[in-house]
């Protein structure tokens, strides 16, 4: 496999939140929509109809476009992008062609695995199609939704810099944080507001110019873009060892089958006939709106890592893991801001509430503890009235329950010194042998005197305190 | 290139561009749009007598600064009668002939 | 022949107003007209009987309480089939859309019915508004009122006629390369375009998108010039329509055109003009010249070019524009397709005739990979040249006066086969358009034959008020405009 290095390209295309669609007043927010209910004649195509540009839409655009550090074009064209399908109502797609609106910029990548900048080529506006549904019931017919027609997108192009399925996964990662960070995404692949198509080729090791490239598309998790990737490129190799040739095509991943597969169709070179769209003048962007919305733009994850490291104390590698989801890092937020110790809770959420999280899709929004009930309980342990012990099992009974209060129940820790004192002593006096051994050397029989404590109190001694007496009390 | 070549070809175009656009012609018709197509392209090379260096080539006769929409909701009201005007419905939908994989 | 039909638009609104007549009175006769006398021209589509009786009834209401007048309350109507008109059939006259009602109403259709117009039906065009000659419709060609074996024109056909013959005291319909101009020429009635972008384009079937532009055909230019004043106006739903205010054409038709300067360009008046078309328009030079106009020789040096720059970007507007005829929303599918591109090819195949076929070849052709830039492009730069020409030439003249068409209204048949004979029948019209400029046909002759001879006056963007005062001047010293075969 070293013998050939691999070159990847991503192309993601992302719904923006916006309220209306993009060239028109319809809803754009399709959750829980009956089929054909967000249309009107505009985005079904209907005779007659003309397209209005969505200023917000625009604006998203260009939050997007600052924050990945690109050029913002102060004139940009949208242009019509010509072929026939039933999801395509006017029978061309209002896009952007040789005049987008945002030119270079970069995602900087920094995960676990990956510390690498990939360079962006382009970022443009345009509108999604609708969907085709195969199986309402009807082997020979397919069905048609309009609903999302019209919904903005954006296409954001990288430059062929990745070379590994594990880069291309973080740079899908990262970037999605950045859309959902500005909240112009809600970055979820499985619903379809973020898509990913990858361009993969092979070259031999050292060569500049690259090899033939396939591409791949509507992969629908970050797996499924990692493991598609590593399949093509072994595939790919594999073609390449043999003397043969790798064909320039679109391939299907088959999730199941764990491989890509041919399109049954034959596939026509695509002549789009681009050319600038008739009914829409060319966008401007004053300067002044790129700087307001320069302004207006939230802190992004590594600007708010390093706040965290230097105002909460916290270390770099935990402050890079709660601020990996905007809604995460919020959290953690509202837990110092109700009290706890910014490190306890940082802890806590990093090892007990992201445990709880793992395997949910939607993290964070998922959890049924409120911030202020997680403050509520660090607090308790910080002031001995229960143990860390005892917290942790109350906070998974409060996340199963989804419970409103911290109930501490029958827990209570017994934080009374010289109630414990007279327990450490009666222990002591009761274990001699232990008592010698200690004295002798083997401190480790420390944790035998713990134990013992423990047992005493039924659980419930202030472990800090039951450490402090004994280390006292055994020298 | 010699007109004749160019007239060939414009005849085998004209067949490519019929299917770009989803047009069948039968032989009759065919050969009729084959001979205005050669005529109506081959009028065009009128064109290339004009001196067109550096000059900006106009999409918009009359340059508006168009008002961009603000990002506010406003159903149609009338999807119900969209949906109707459709020669082939299922329930909500709209149906067409079974769709084997994606344009994309 | 109902006399309440010779009647102009000023007047009907007039008298509507004074109570003279009822909308419901006057709509009746109307139809009875449009029943009798229409077969013999052929210029309407759709007749909506019910919904003028119905329109006419409300107009009736407003017009006792006397709230809310308009210049166009219940004064019966009819507008080429090109506008979408809410629960009334719009064909565009092309089979694929020959069923189609639609649920919604255009911007300048809201607008009628807004100011309370009664809508008697759709007219006749040109198939989606491709054509000299109103002989590429579905429903049949169109017969000129004043000679029937001769076009009334196209692509307006059925608008120009209708207005010749007395069957709407004024219409609109629209202009991409022509289509208003030329027909209002060979009908002998006044028909203006508008500078792109001051009409709503909203609801108006596209054809070509940077061209296309609404605009009223009637018998004399005070009508022309109410008309225009009930359709201008920005609209947020075009966004090509431009934001200036609408003035009061009524108050600008002074008849005063003294020390006003109009420019005959030179290329306009070469060889191919009928001896007669020039004759008629060279005399109504001299009338403008008594009237107290300056007269001036103008050059508009890339003229020759116009035809074949347009039928380029118009064609490749109007394949875009027409690839949402496919059969899947609405329109015409053809039965039994099998799969989908059968489904695309054989809905489109029968849907649309022959000349349209042809625009959208050769529009996709020019688009297409390879050809763009020998084609499309280098059109959109020659249309930057003509612009130009224009613009230089009104920098020293408040408009040009130009003949409409090359000849006098041609026979039906005589060039529906050749289509660059066809399309050299815009050749005075089409410039304009691609500059994006007013235009403004109207009578200025009658041939020895007895054919209506047009002359047109084109102006500087947005003065339409400028190019109607001319017009009103010239109608007021000369009789052409009252020589229409009102009885068809």
């Amino acid at each position: 496999m070293s013998k050939y290095e691999a070159v990847i390209g991503l192309e993601v295309h992302a719904q923006l939140a916006t309220a209306s669609k993009m060239f028109c007043a319809c809803a754009s927010n399709l959750r829980g929509a009956e089929p054909n209910t967000t249309i009107c004649p505009v985005c079904t195509g209907q005779p007659g109809t003309l397209p209005v540009v969505n200023g917000g839409a625009v604006e998203m655009a260009i939050k997007v476009g600052l924050a990945l550090g690109c050029s913002i074009q102060g004139r940009s064209v949208f242009a019509r992008k010509n072929y026939f399908y039933p999801d395509l109502p006017k029978g061309y797609q209002i896009s952007q062609y040789d005049k987008p609106l945002c030119h270079g910029g970069s995602v900087k990548v920094r995960t676990k695995d990956t510390d690498k900048e990939i360079a962006l080529i382009r970022i443009h506006l345009e509108e999604d199609a609708g969907k085709l549904l195969h199986d309402y019931g009807h082997p020979e017919q397919s069905h048609v939704d309009f609903n999302r027609c019209g919904v903005p997108l954006i296409e954001i192009v990288s430059g062929p810099d990745m070379r590994s399925p594990k880069e291309a996964g973080d740079y899908l990662r990262t970037l999605r944080n950045v859309l959902v960070y500005l909240g112009v995404c809600e970055g979820n692949l499985q619903e379809g507001n973020f898509r990913c198509d990858a361009n993969v080729s092979i070259r031999p090791a050292g060569q500049k110019e690259l090899g033939t490239r396939t591409e791949m598309k509507n992969l629908n998790s970050f797996k499924a873009v990692e493991r598609a990737l590593a399949y093509e490129i072994e595939r790919q190799t594999k073609v390449v060892d043999g003397g043969g040739k790798v064909v320039q095509e679109t391939r299907l991943w088959n999730d199941a089958a764990g491989r890509t597969e041919q399109m049954r169709t034959k596939e026509e070179a695509h002549d789009y006939r681009y050319f600038p769209d008739p009914d829409l003048m060319p966008l401007i962007v004053p300067k002044e709106w790129v700087e307001r919305v320069r302004g207006s733009l939230p802190e992004l994850a590594g600007a708010k890592a390093a706040r965290f490291v230097a105002e909460h104390g916290i270390k770099e590698a935990d402050a890079a893991i709660l601020t990996d989801d905007r809604r995460l890092a919020d959290y953690f937020e509202r837990v110092v801001t109700a009290g706890a110790p910014a490190v306890k809770a940082s802890n806590w959420i990093i090892s007990e509430l992201m445990r709880e999280l793992k395997d949910t899709e939607e993290g964070i929004a998922a959890c049924p503890i409120r911030p202020g009930h997680l403050a509520e309980l660090i607090k308790h342990i910080e002031d001995g009235k229960i143990s860390g012990k005892m917290a942790k099992t109350i906070f998974e009974k409060m996340y199963q329950d989804g419970s409103d209060k911290v109930d501490l129940g029958s827990f209570s820790q017994i934080s009374d010194t010289s109630e414990i004192e007279s327990i450490v002593d009666k222990v002591i006096a009761d274990n001699p042998k232990q008592l010698e051994q200690y004295r002798g050397g083997k401190t480790a029989v420390m944790g035998y005197f713990v134990g013992q404590v423990m047992k005493a109190t039924k659980g419930k001694a202030n472990p800090k305190i039951v450490n402090e007496l004994l280390k006292k009390k055994l020298k | 290139m010699p007109k004749d070549k160019r007239k060939i070809d414009i005849g085998a175009a004209v067949q490519r561009m019929a299917k770009l656009a989803r047009l069948g012609f039968d032989e009759g018709s065919l050969a009729a749009i084959e001979r205005k197509a050669k005529s109506v392209i081959g009028y065009f090379d009128e064109l290339r007598e004009v001196d067109t260096d550096g000059i900006e080539p106009t999409s918009h006769a009359v340059f508006v600064e168009t008002e961009l929409r603000s990002d506010e909701v406003k159903p149609s009201g009338i999807e119900g009668g969209l949906i109707d005007e459709a020669p082939a419905k299922d329930g909500p939908y709209v149906q067409v002939p079974r769709v084997i994989e994606g344009e994309g | 022949m109902n006399e309440l039909c010779k009647k102009g638009l000023a007047e009907t609104s007039r008298l509507l107003r004074e109570g003279e007549f009822k909308s419901i009175e006057l709509t009746e006769v109307y139809l009875r007209e449009i029943e009798s006398r229409d077969p013999a021209i052929n210029a309407f589509v759709t007749v909506c009987a019910d919904e003028a009786m119905a329109a006419a009834r409300a107009a009736d209401k407003r017009l006792a309480e006397g709230i809310d007048i308009a210049p166009l309350t219940g004064v019966p109507l009819a507008i080429k089939d090109i506008f979408v008109t809410e629960g009334v059939r719009t064909t565009c006259c092309s089979k694929i859309l020959g069923d189609y009602v639609p649920p919604f109403d255009g911007t300048v259709a809201s607008k009628l019915k807004a100011q309370g117009a009664v809508l008697t039906g759709k007219l006749n065009m040109d198939e989606f508004a491709m054509g000299s000659s109103n002989e590429y419709s579905a429903f049949g060609p169109v017969k000129n009122p004043w000679d029937k074996e001769r076009t009334p024109g196209g692509s307006s056909g059925g608008s120009a006629a209708a207005a010749a013959a007395g069957l709407t005291p004024a219409t609109l319909g629209t202009d991409t390369g022509g289509s208003i101009r030329q027909p209002a020429a060979f009908c002998g009635v006044v028909g203006l375009k508008p500078t792109y972008g001051r009409v709503s384009r909203y609801g108006i079937i596209a054809f070509a998108s940077s061209l296309d532009q609404v605009g009223p055909i009637a018998r004399d230019v005070t009508d022309c010039a109410i008309m225009l004043g009930a359709i201008a106006g920005h609209d947020p739903r075009d966004a090509t329509s431009i934001p200036a205010p609408v003035p009061d054409y009524l108050e600008a038709l002074t008849g005063d055109i003294k020390g006003r300067t109009i420019g005959i360009p030179e290329e306009y008046f070469v060889e191919g003009i009928d001896p007669e078309v020039e004759a008629a328009v060279r005399g109504a030079a001299k009338v403008l010249e008594r009237l107290g106009a300056k007269v001036k020789e103008v050059s508009l040096p890339h003229t020759k070019y116009a035809v074949a720059c347009y039928y380029i970007v118009a064609p490749a507007e109007a394949s875009a524009n027409l690839a949402r005829y496919d059969g899947i929303r609405y329109g015409h599918r053809a039965k039994g397709a099998a799969e989908l591109d059968e489904l695309f090819r054989r809905s489109r195949t029968e849907g649309f005739g022959p000349e349209v076929a042809l625009r959208i070849v050769v529009g996709t052709y020019v688009l297409s990979s390879g050809y763009y830039d020998a084609y499309y492009l280098k059109a959109q730069r020659v249309r930057t040249l003509i612009r130009d020409d224009f613009l230089d030439a009104l920098g020293g003249c408040d408009a040009i006066l130009a003949p409409a068409t090359p000849t006098p209204p041609f026979a039906l048949g005589e060039k529906a086969d050749d289509p660059i004979k066809m399309y050299l029948n815009d050749i005075f019209t089409i410039p304009a358009s691609l500059a994006g400029l007013p235009g403004l046909a109207m009578p200025c002759g009658v041939t020895k034959s007895g054919l209506p001879v047009g002359m047109q006056l084109i102006g500087r963007p947005l003065d339409e008020a400028g190019l109607l005062n001319i017009g009103h001047a010239y109608e007021r010293a000369t009789e052409w405009h009252k020589k229409v075969p009102l009885d068809g």
